[in-house]
Parts: C-alpha cells; structure tokens; sequence
C-alpha cells in the first residue's frame, strides 16, 4: 500500500470528479433508477390510510420491456414497450409501505425498487443530520 | 455559548413533515433508536511507522433522534436550528486521534472513517526497530481519549451541501481546537464527490503527534509540531436502498497530511487513502 504512487491517485480521483461535474452537466434524465414523488406519506390525526396521488418515474440506460408492480402482486400495473424512461401518476389509498417494482418482461427480473413510506402520528419524523465530512 | 442561545432565543425548526416530504431528504424517526452494520471489503492506509494497514470489514453503527437531541455512534448533538436547507447543531463528537494508539479504543470499532484523518492501528508486531531517526509509537506514553465541543453549521444547496465544525476540547486532556470542513456535491442519486479539510492547532496535533523530551530514552530527538492542514477529496458511490433500507457502497478517499504531522519521528507516510466497498444493512 506504501509504494502506492500517491501522485497517480490523486490524478485518478480529479479525473473521476472532472468525470462526475460533466455527467451532472447532463442533468438528472441520466440518473437510472425508479424514483417516487412524494416518497413518504404522513397520516393525520384520525385518518387511517393515505390517499395521494403519486408520480413514479424510472429511466434505464437502454429501451427495454419493462412492467411495473406493487407490493409483489402477481399482476402489473402498467407495462411500457421498448422504452428507456417513462413516468406515470398513480392514485393510492394505503393504509401501510407501498414497494414499487420495475422488472423486466423478459424472465421478470426486478430491475428497481422504491418504497413509498407511510408515518403514523405516533412516529414522529425529523430530518437526519448532514455530515458529509464523515466517510459515510 | 450563551451568545448562540441569544441568537436562537427559541429553537426554530420547520414543519416535520414539511421538510421529510421533499423528495430526496433523509428522515428518521424520533424517539427510537436505529442500528446498522456495513460488511464489505476495505482497508485503510497507515501512515505510521511500523504500523499495518488497517482492514475495514465489519462495521457497526447506532443513532438516535429526540425532537432536538441526537446521538450518531460517538457524536453527540443538539440541534438549535433546522430548515429546509440549513441547520445549526451544538456538538461533541471525539478526536479521533487517539484511536491511532490505543487498539480497543471506542474509534476502533465504530469506525468514523473520515475522522481517522491521520491515524491507523498500532501494529500488533511490538518488535522494536533499531531505526535511528523514526520511533515506534509503542515507546511513547499514552494519549487519551478527548471529546472536543462546538458548533457545527450545515447549509445546502440544489445538487451540494458544505459543513463546517468549530471544536475545542472540552475533556481538559489537551485544550486542542479543531475546524472541520466538508463541500460535498451529488452528481446524481448515486455518485457524491467531496472535498473538505481538518485543521487542528498546536496543542492538539503536539498533543498526538510531538515527541516530548521524556518519553525517549535514546539520542533521538524531539519533535513538536505546529497546527496542522490536512485536505481530502472523496468520491463515494450507493446504490438506491431496498425496501429494508439496506444498500452497496463503495468508496474512496485521499488525504493529505500536513507537513506538521508527517514529519513527526512516528509517522513515515504523509497521506492516508482509505477504500471500502460493501453493503451496508439498516435494523431496526
């Protein structure tokens, strides 16, 4: 480890930041995952389920057949056709954690996943602290 | 301290669920406590003399939220200020360096790793060396373990946040000080890049890594250092959580070790790198 060459390090890591400021330049359409908005959902008072509505989006790195599921039912929510992004609106009525689920039509391999968190009044949330100093 | 409480005379935070509703923000429940363990494959550079690397398999950590108060591992806090894109806490969080000499310390086994800016494990080959001008770290007499106290401000921006920490020791075990300063930007929902520095001043890094004139019994010299600046970029990698919470990460970080430090007698690399890349599991 001590005979590392310090300088070619540090050079590889300036180049993957160089890398990193011009992949940000693309914006977020090249962010691959399966994304909700809202992620959470807080119950008031007295109600016992969260009625929203929900967008979920999810973008790949190529057109593919892809399905959308919930909560690991058997039967999809929508499907699209060699597409590489897409987003859809939802409404919802739960009363607990939604799992979304991108597969693959072919061999129905799970692709993605996204929880939609559901928060009782008794479990009251606040935001974590930042600590990007800490490695983690 | 009293003049901060003047500034903030009420604790000022907004809605709850206001801020956990954005996309993106990381919440957690109060009043509980949170519990998580990364298993994976890394290792750490040490920058002493006649000391290991030291590998990063295992490890562990806890938090807990009240309303205001919170506890991450070894950090202890008090939020005054909380906003969508800002925050103010009081902290006490250790100073790390004594991990470097003392195997079992608490820095040891909820491996801050960021914080073990300068320092690495005593390696367990205790044998002495008949070099002239370095010194084994397990001639030395002991240093102790020191929590420092502050103020720890966090502001953040569209794709970026930076943190900045003003710490004094407050355990009466060196009366260091210590600036801790961290500009992280998200290139997407996966990839983060950070640079940051941290600064101790004299007494703290003396403290750990000056050489006293009565702690060597031989014809070698002393040393005492001056404060010291020690920068590092990092560049991290996670995949999108599952369902449990659990997610990979990978990272990478260099540092760069003041002039002060590195040329401590005990010291024979002026950098530190650090590697870790495993799945980490969120219990609850």
């Amino acid at each position: 480890m001590k005979s590392i060459n310090v300088n070619k390090c540090v050079l590889f890591v300036l180049s993957i930041m160089m890398f990193s400021q011009l992949m940000a330049e693309d914006g977020k359409e090249l962010e691959h995952g399966l994304f909700l908005s809202p992620e959470n959902c807080f119950l008031l008072n007295d109600s016992q389920k969260c009625d929203l509505n929900i967008k979920v989006r999810w973008h790949l790195d190529k057109k593919s057949n892809v399905c959308l599921y919930k909560n690991q039912e058997i039967v999809h929510i929508q499907c699209w056709k060699d597409q590489s992004n897409a987003s859809i609106v939802l409404f919802l009525s739960v009363e607990k954690d939604v799992l979304f689920e991108l597969r693959s039509v072919s061999g129905g391999k799970t692709l993605f996943t996204a929880p939609l968190k559901i928060y009782k009044e008794v479990s009251k949330l606040r935001r974590k602290r930042r600590n990007p100093w800490s490695f983690y | 301290m009293l003049s901060v409480f003047m500034f903030f005379p009420h604790v000022i935070q907004a809605s709850d669920e206001e801020l956990c509703e954005e996309q993106g923000s990381q919440c957690v429940e109060t009043r509980q406590w949170n519990f998580g363990l990364s298993v994976g494959l890394g290792i750490r550079s040490n920058p002493l003399f006649e000391s290991s690397d030291i590998p990063l398999i295992i490890l562990p950590e806890f938090s807990y939220y009240g309303e205001q108060f919170f506890i991450e591992n070894l950090d202890i806090g008090y939020t005054l200020f909380d906003s969508a894109n800002r925050s103010f806490n009081l902290i006490a969080t250790p100073s790390y360096d004594r991990v470097f000499f003392n195997r079992w310390d608490p820095g040891n086994l909820l491996v801050d790793l960021s914080s073990l800016s300068s320092e690495g494990q005593i390696s367990i080959d205790n044998s002495i060396t008949d070099n002239s001008t370095h010194i084994d770290p397990n001639e030395l007499s002991n240093r102790d373990f020191s929590y420092l106290g502050g103020f720890e401000f966090s502001q953040e921006f569209e794709h970026s946040q930076i943190q900045l920490s003003i710490l004094q020791d407050i355990t009466g075990v060196h009366s260091g000080k210590e600036i801790r300063f961290a500009y992280a930007y998200s290139v997407n929902h996966h990839l983060k890049t950070t640079l940051g520095f941290t600064w101790k001043d004299k007494n703290l890094t003396d403290y750990y890594y000056g050489v006293d004139e009565n702690e060597i019994v031989d014809d070698r010299g002393v040393y005492q250092a001056d404060a010291s600046f020690n920068p590092f970029v990092r560049i991290s990698f996670n995949t999108q959580t599952d369902e449990s919470g659990n997610n990979w990460r990978l990272s990478f970080e260099y540092q760069k070790l003041d002039q002060q430090i590195s040329q401590s007698p005990i010291l024979v690399d002026d950098y530190v790198m650090t590697f870790y890349a495993g799945k980490r599991f969120q219990f609850k």
